[in-house]
């Protein structure tokens, strides 16, 4: 894995009596850790399933799972709770875009230059969270994850193709494509701007 | 008004991120509903195998609860009213109030002991020897005391039921009634309390309202137990330990009976970050 494990909002350490507790069965160890990975399990499945209904679900699914096999975690060779939580977070999420057969919707095309990868800085519409968002909103849900999984969590590449159960060229190519995408979509916010204003009046 | 999309992108207060992932991980979290816990909950396993022998049955907890809740109401009704225990020195005082415990137990003990409801009957206020209070208000090292039998005071030295009932000299018969009456029920009322106090299914909010109506009472104790109070502030400071009392167990029964049907007593909880 990248050393960026630390920008990861799942990197929270929980106290070993914590997770005794919660060995237990204690519900209010449970609850704790509920309180704890709610908002990272939430938001990493609503960037990868863009629809706060489904994310809500891999929540849900998410965390009974981590509950009901808490007794299997044992922390060896020193991971942590957290990563354990995150991979089961991750399987969930990309499991429901299967369901909702939209682990297909990607960027199409694999070819030599779609592996370079944008190194470049960011345009500066990246600072604007909103704006991000909408973009990030624009690309198709596989792209899409492969970005969050790679700058948000620090996945590698080898890490992404084994949990999308695609090939290595396949997540470099998605990388390289969506930053792409990004930049084009951050470049130009007005087009992105007036799309969204024309969506909510369609909807009005 | 529709957003026009004038995000000021170009604003040069805006810090813009190094790279893309600092861009991105920079995007703040987004909160789920509020109620996902309370389904969670719902989804988990009834109580893990470490807890199922520990735990009361459900249907005993249930079962336990709604009695208290009944029995409470009509204990108090019949006490005010025509009560045995209540009545008779007002007109034939005897010299020492009806002791059906041995003589070393004080009231606040007799409520800390696992009586039947056929028990509670018999608790009367108790007169105690100087040394058998003292004896009483010492903690007994080396004993383990049940936290669902603990007395629930816990300020400094507060008064218990008998020790005032025995100190003080009412001005009238009818007066005295009516204190020993009031006795009668504060006694009544912690031993139900002892029964149904159970630290392992309170909540933080529970236990917090708990701690604070012990506190009220620990003070009506500290007043109590000043000499130059008048009758009528006597009366007065045992009415509202009643009331006080009252709450308590009421919020230890409904805790129960929460706790029994898998519920939770909180109306909310947040995340401390």
């Amino acid at each position: 894995m990248k050393d960026m494990t630390a920008r990861s909002s799942f990197a929270i350490e929980v106290p070993a009596s914590l997770l005794a507790r919660a060995r237990a069965g204690d519900r209010a160890a449970f609850e704790q850790l509920y309180r704890w990975f709610e908002r990272p399990v939430f938001t990493l499945a609503l960037r990868i399933c863009g629809c706060r209904n489904e994310a809500d679900e891999v929540l849900q699914d998410t965390m009974l799972k981590v509950l009901s096999s808490i007794s299997k975690f044992r922390g060896h060779d020193g991971s942590p709770f957290w990563g354990w939580l995150r991979q089961i977070a991750v399987n969930e999420a990309l499991m429901q875009l299967r369901r909702g057969r939209k682990l297909s919707a990607e960027i199409d095309g694999i070819d030599t230059e779609a592996f370079a990868e944008d190194h470049g800085p960011p345009p500066s519409a990246a600072a604007d969270a909103a704006l991000l968002q909408r973009a990030l909103d624009e690309l198709p849900a596989t792209t899409r994850s492969v970005l969050w999984l790679y700058h948000a969590e620090g996945y590698t590449h080898e890490e992404i193709a084994t949990a999308m159960q695609r090939s290595l060229s396949f997540s470099k190519s998605q990388l390289a494509r969506g930053t792409r995408r990004l930049r084009d979509l951050l470049e130009t916010p007005r087009s992105i701007a007036v799309m969204h204003v024309s969506e909510e009046q369609a909807h009005a | 008004m529709p957003d026009t999309g004038n995000y000021d992108h170009d604003n040069p207060k805006k810090t813009t991120p190094a790279d893309w992932a600092g861009a991105i991980a920079a995007l703040p979290q987004e909160a789920p509903t509020p109620d996902g816990w309370q389904r969670l909950q719902a989804r988990l396993p009834v109580a893990s195998p470490i807890h199922a022998r520990t735990r009361w049955p459900l249907w005993l907890a249930t079962a336990a609860s709604l009695a208290l809740v009944i029995a409470i109401p009509l204990r108090m009704q019949s006490t005010t009213t025509t009560h045995p225990v209540v009545a008779p020195s007002a007109t034939t005082p005897s010299p020492e109030p009806v002791t059906t415990l041995p003589a070393t137990d004080t009231g606040i003990e007799v409520a800390s002991l696992p009586t039947s409801h056929a028990s509670l009957e018999s608790t009367t206020p108790v007169t105690p020897t100087p040394e058998t209070t003292a004896r009483a208000r010492e903690p007994r090292r080396g004993q383990h005391v049940d936290p669902s039998q603990r007395p629930i005071h816990t300020a400094a030295q507060p008064a218990d039921t008998t020790r005032i009932a025995s100190g003080e000299k009412p001005d009238s018969p009818a007066s005295r009634a009516s204190l020993e009456s009031l006795y009668a029920q504060s006694a009544r009322l912690e031993s139900v309390l002892a029964l149904a106090r159970d630290e392992r299914v309170s909540t933080g909010t529970a236990a917090a309202l708990t701690d604070t109506l012990n506190a009220q009472v620990a003070s009506i104790d500290a007043a109590l137990i000043q000499s130059n109070v008048s009758l009528q502030g006597r009366t007065d400071l045992w009415s509202e330990r009643i009331d006080t009392l009252r709450q308590l167990v009421g919020i230890e029964t409904t805790q129960r009976l929460y706790s029994a049907r898998g519920q939770q007593y909180d109306a909310g909880l947040v995340s401390i970050d």
